[in-house]
């Protein structure tokens, strides 16, 4: 018995644009806002914010966490070191297949 | 110039076994194996470990708090939680915690030997890790029912930003990985 191919329902709900996804933590929101300008100026660089309304863009994470940790002697737990690259919005599905 | 990682790494069409510190591990057909370990703080890195090479995992690292603690010695409650990265499988969010994962040179054509000149290439993740299953609450209560995958998965996004090619050759069952710059 041949198998019936079911065509992919089409898509109902439009992607979130980028920098649109709200998020509860302050930096991580302050990021999403300011991406689209990143992604003009800084594309492939990684960006870092504290607590303390500190922004700081390297060309890698180690500089900026070693920056973080040695020269503004912060707790892990006070900043946010993100890959500026496009954002792809809040999950729907599961982050992987198990096996 | 290209920098070599993985070098004509060897994947199986039958179940393999690989042994890892005391652990006998089975290595389902098809996987492909690498050898990581776990970056803290920027600069410490764990023992190493094997991962399943999984370009179809959504999220950059994951692995069980067991196999953490006893593969890389690191308790998962001494990463801090990564603010702001709100990935879910099967319906529950899935905290996630900082951390890198250093990426091992094979020897040329084998699986279970690393390259004992080559360096090893970080893969500086802007997710970290996701660390659950055993049972264990990570997160909110709904992370108990969890289930980790049977081997460490390292996703398609931990290759992001280390500007990678990687090549499948699926007639000779080998795998390549080059740096493209540093």
């Amino acid at each position: 018995m041949i198998p019936t191919i079911h065509e992919t329902p089409p898509v109902t709900q439009t992607p979130p644009p980028i920098g649109s996804v709200p998020s509860a933590d302050p930096l991580t929101a302050r990021y999403l806002a300011e991406l689209p300008a990143l992604l003009e100026s800084d594309y492939g660089k990684w960006i870092v914010y504290t607590d303390d309304g500190l922004r700081k863009i390297a060309k890698t994470k180690t500089e900026l966490y070693l920056y973080c940790l040695d020269v503004l002697k912060l707790k892990e737990e006070h900043f946010i070191l993100r890959y500026i690259e496009p954002d792809p919005g809040p999950d729907v599905e599961s982050m992987y297949l198990y096996r | 110039m290209p920098i070599p990682i993985l070098r004509g790494l060897p994947y199986f069409t039958t179940p393999t076994r690989m042994t890892v510190g005391d652990d006998v591990v089975t290595v389902n057909p098809f996987q492909i194996v690498v050898w990581v370990a776990v970056a803290t703080k920027g600069r410490e890195r764990s023992a190493r470990f094997p991962a399943v090479l999984d370009t179809g995992c959504g999220t950059s690292f994951i692995i069980s708090p067991s196999m953490l603690s006893k593969w890389a010695g690191i308790n998962w409650r001494s990463l801090v939680f990564e603010r702001g990265i709100e990935r879910r499988h099967a319906g529950i969010i899935v905290p996630h915690r900082r951390a890198d994962i250093w990426l091992l040179p094979n020897q040329y054509d084998c699986r279970d030997e690393i390259d004992p000149i080559l360096p090893p290439t970080l893969l500086e993740l802007q997710d970290g890790i996701a660390v659950f299953g055993d049972g264990e609450q990570v997160g909110n209560a709904d992370t108990k029912k969890l289930v980790a995958p049977r081997l460490p998965l390292l996703g398609l996004r931990a290759l992001a930003s280390a500007n990678l090619a990687l090549k499948i050759d699926s007639q000779n069952r080998r795998v390549w990985l080059d740096q493209l710059s540093a």
